[in-house]
């Protein structure tokens, strides 16, 4: 049989890397070894070069080792390199009050060593957004991978978050930011637009 | 020293016990919530802490209340590691008091919070397609499936079939049971790898068919978890790839910490 060609293995890895195919996106290191051979990396390498003008990048991620002292597994990720203006994320179906919701608990989260009670989110969100928003919220948030739960009711950054927020950038900027004069009222957005895991 | 002078004394070190053992169980609490962030760690004392389970040390006889002790001193150790981690944490991300935090995150704007998580957000892309075989495989099922009236009508009930007798053998025969039992395959697995010495995992699992190559990988498996055998990687000589060598153990060796690794085993 023909050796593959690096152009083939180079599609190969973005059609394990881009669709999706389980629960999470991306492959895992040990898919793209055994798919692509031993010069995977160089594969990756190579698509990342094609997606960059794109302003997309593969980027490696490491998930929570399911046994603690475990080695965390590996994964790769294609995920926006640069940052997307608030009208496309609108247009992308992303409402306001649901990222405003995720940054706000990112940020309580952080503070608090990068652990905090569930409840006391509940009570912080709930203020501005409702106590049923609030809980809807921090379900999907869960859910979509941006925080885990513990059995004690601990909220901590989940692996999307991990890979997605540069949580360095948003703490600096939480708190280099002043506060609004009038915060006002958060009201139901006019518009329904569907919410990333909403059906 | 006289009868009376003696019950105050004892009266007060009963007290003492009480009171000192109420004390060691509100510090394991302030403690517990402390872990659970709910409190700052720094509003807890750990010095005064320390200094009023000292206090009531020489009181303590039985075994529960050396327990509780040693439950406190524990609490404290465990507070003092989130203090370290606190003030790490904080330093690696600026300053963030929990509470200040909480107070400024209350006074943004929706809006202003959703540009600003928007700068520091770089979202992960997902595609998702039907594919040509998904949707053959699809037609597939769809002939096959019969209508939901015809799923949900009543079969007549036929005449069970008569019950019959089946062997030890009969069971033997089928595969429904092992002669010898999941053990002594075990054990008999382990001997020849013992024989072999270290060997490549393929060509230990290797069979002549596929369904005893699967028994033979799931037998190692246990072999291996169990700590019978490890399993490494190792350079091969010929093209430097790297492969999977088994190693017995002459004698089991419970593992201390283990990581799961999934092999396939191809037709």
């Amino acid at each position: 049989m023909a050796p593959e060609r690096k152009e083939d293995k180079v599609k190969k890895a973005a059609h394990l890397i881009l669709f999706k195919r389980g629960r999470r996106p991306g492959a895992r290191d040990w898919e793209l070894r055994q798919r692509l051979g031993k010069d995977w990396e160089e594969s990756v390498k190579a698509l990342n070069d094609n997606l960059a003008p794109l302003d997309l990048e593969v980027k490696r991620i490491e998930e929570p080792a399911l046994v603690e002292g475990a080695e965390p597994p590996v994964r790769y990720v294609a995920l926006l390199k640069g940052t997307m203006p608030p009208a496309t994320a609108r247009m992308a179906g992303w409402r306001v009050d649901h990222l405003a919701g995720l940054a706000v608990t990112l940020g309580y989260v952080l503070a608090k060593q990068g652990r905090a009670p569930r409840d006391e989110i509940e009570d912080l969100l709930a203020e501005r957004l409702g106590r049923w928003r609030a809980d809807r919220f921090l379900e999907q948030y869960v859910r979509s991978g941006y925080l885990r739960e513990d059995d004690d009711g601990l909220l901590s950054p989940d692996w999307r978050t991990t890979a997605e927020v540069d949580l360095r950038d948003l703490m600096g900027r939480l708190l280099a930011m002043k506060a609004d004069e009038a915060p006002g009222q958060d009201g139901d957005d006019e518009d329904e637009e569907r919410g990333p895991d909403e059906e | 020293m006289s009868a009376e002078a003696k019950a105050p004394a004892t009266k007060s070190a009963k007290r003492s016990v009480a009171e000192g053992r109420r004390e060691l169980q509100d510090l394991i609490r302030t403690s517990k919530a402390v872990e659970e962030r709910r409190l700052n760690p720094f509003h807890m004392d750990v010095g005064e802490s320390l200094d009023l389970a000292d206090r009531f040390f020489d009181l303590w006889e039985t075994f529960p209340d050396l327990m509780l002790d040693a439950k406190a001193l524990n609490a404290l150790s465990r507070v003092v590691k989130l203090q370290e981690s606190r003030l790490r944490y904080q330093a690696q991300l600026f300053h963030a008091d929990p509470e200040a935090m909480a107070e400024k995150l209350k006074s943004f704007k929706t809006d202003t919070l959703f540009k600003a998580f928007l700068q520091c957000w770089h979202p992960v892309t997902e595609l998702e397609q039907v594919t040509p075989q998904a949707l053959e495989e699809a037609a597939e099922y769809w002939e096959t499936l019969l209508p939901v009236a015809e799923r949900r009508r009543e079969r007549p009930r036929t005449q069970a079939p008569a019950m019959e007798e089946l062997t030890l053998d009969d069971l033997l025969a089928r595969g429904v049971l092992a002669r010898d039992g999941f053990g002594s395959e075990l054990a008999t697995l382990w001997d020849e790898l013992k024989t072999r010495g270290d060997v490549d995992y393929w060509a230990f699992i290797e069979a002549p068919s596929h369904a005893e190559r699967i028994r033979r990988a799931y037998a190692t498996s246990y072999l291996v978890t169990y700590g019978y055998a490890w399993l490494g990687e190792e350079n091969g000589a010929k093209d430097g790839a790297k492969k999977l060598v088994l190693h017995p153990r002459a004698a089991q060796q419970a593992p201390t910490d283990s990581v799961s690794m999934p092999i396939v085993v191809l037709r």
